[in-house]
């Protein structure tokens, strides 16, 4: 599997220049302005509280513009986008609403557009280390089977490569995998020591004094059915 | 949304911004700092510069506001 950033797959996927994105859980918003530097106008969808108080923290970016709200309730134009975006998102939706979502996706998404989903495996090192937390196997597990049934999209293709996650410390780690449930900060509480634990044992130590932890990754591409 | 220019809000992202669920367009309120669908007499507030784009969120104008 060839090793590449999540961030770099992205942009190298997508012609972003001049198009108009919604970025379907966008998280603190990292990725959409990551994308909006690399010529997209991004909407971003957020609903965890914790995420929207770290995205109104981050520097402004022109070009984003992030809403709290729903996959499964877009509040976009049908039609709007040239490319909708689930950066890890997908399987964070309840399972009720997955398809729903992708339906919304499919609503918002322009004639020839392009939905991007990228999901991690249930597999690897990172996995791992976050499955004591939140096993998230099954999870990811319905989000495949809901983009096989995505109505009004078809799957155009799908490739998978290797991401390295990186983490400055196992404080940086507990709050990251916090901010997408804040269900699991009880988890981190129980297992603490545990969790410290693995940690130290799976992780790489990396150059700038952070650690490592490879993670497999799957990108599925989706057009108008 | 085309003739309200929100402050701090891209032109080109607040077009294709509508009303979750019923897509209707949406006007910008600068005195509540709101954006209201008025089909749907539904106002939807601007918390820190978020718009709070969830129906259960929204404010149910009154008559004759």
């Amino acid at each position: 599997m060839d090793r590449r950033r999540n961030a770099d797959v992205i942009v190298e996927t997508l012609d972003l220049a001049g198009k108009r994105v919604v970025d379907v859980g966008c998280g603190d918003g990292h990725l959409a302005r990551h994308m909006a530097r690399h010529g997209a106008a991004v909407l971003g969808v957020e609903c965890s509280p914790r995420q929207l108080a770290k995205a109104r923290a981050a520097e402004p970016q022109p070009g984003v513009e992030i809403v709290e709200g729903v996959g499964q309730a877009l509040p976009a134009a049908d039609a709007s986008a040239d490319v909708v975006v689930f950066f890890n998102s997908l399987h964070h939706i309840p399972p009720d609403f997955m398809v729903p979502a992708l339906a919304e996706a499919a609503r918002v998404l322009k004639p020839g557009g392009v939905v991007y989903v990228s999901e991690p495996l249930a597999e690897g090192v990172f996995y791992g280390v976050c499955r004591p937390i939140d096993d998230e196997a099954e999870v990811r597990a319905l989000a495949l089977e809901a983009l096989r049934h995505a109505p009004g999209l078809r799957m155009v293709e799908e490739f998978r490569y290797l991401h390295t996650v990186r983490m400055a410390s196992y404080e940086a780690f507990r709050e990251r995998i916090i901010s997408a449930n804040a269900e699991r900060e009880a988890r981190f509480a129980v297992l603490d020591a545990d969790m410290r634990a693995l940690f130290a044992e799976r992780a790489t130590p990396a150059e700038d004094g952070g650690f490592r932890f490879d993670q497999p990754m799957r990108v599925n591409l989706l057009g108008k059915a | 949304m085309t003739a309200n220019r929100v402050p701090g809000i891209a032109p080109k992202l607040m077009e294709i911004l509508v009303a979750p669920g019923t897509h209707a367009p949406l006007r910008f309120d600068p005195e509540r700092n709101e954006l209201v669908d008025d089909r749907a007499g539904l106002a939807y507030p601007i918390r820190d510069g978020i718009p709070v784009m969830l129906p259960d969120e929204a404010r149910q104008i009154d008559q004759g506001e």
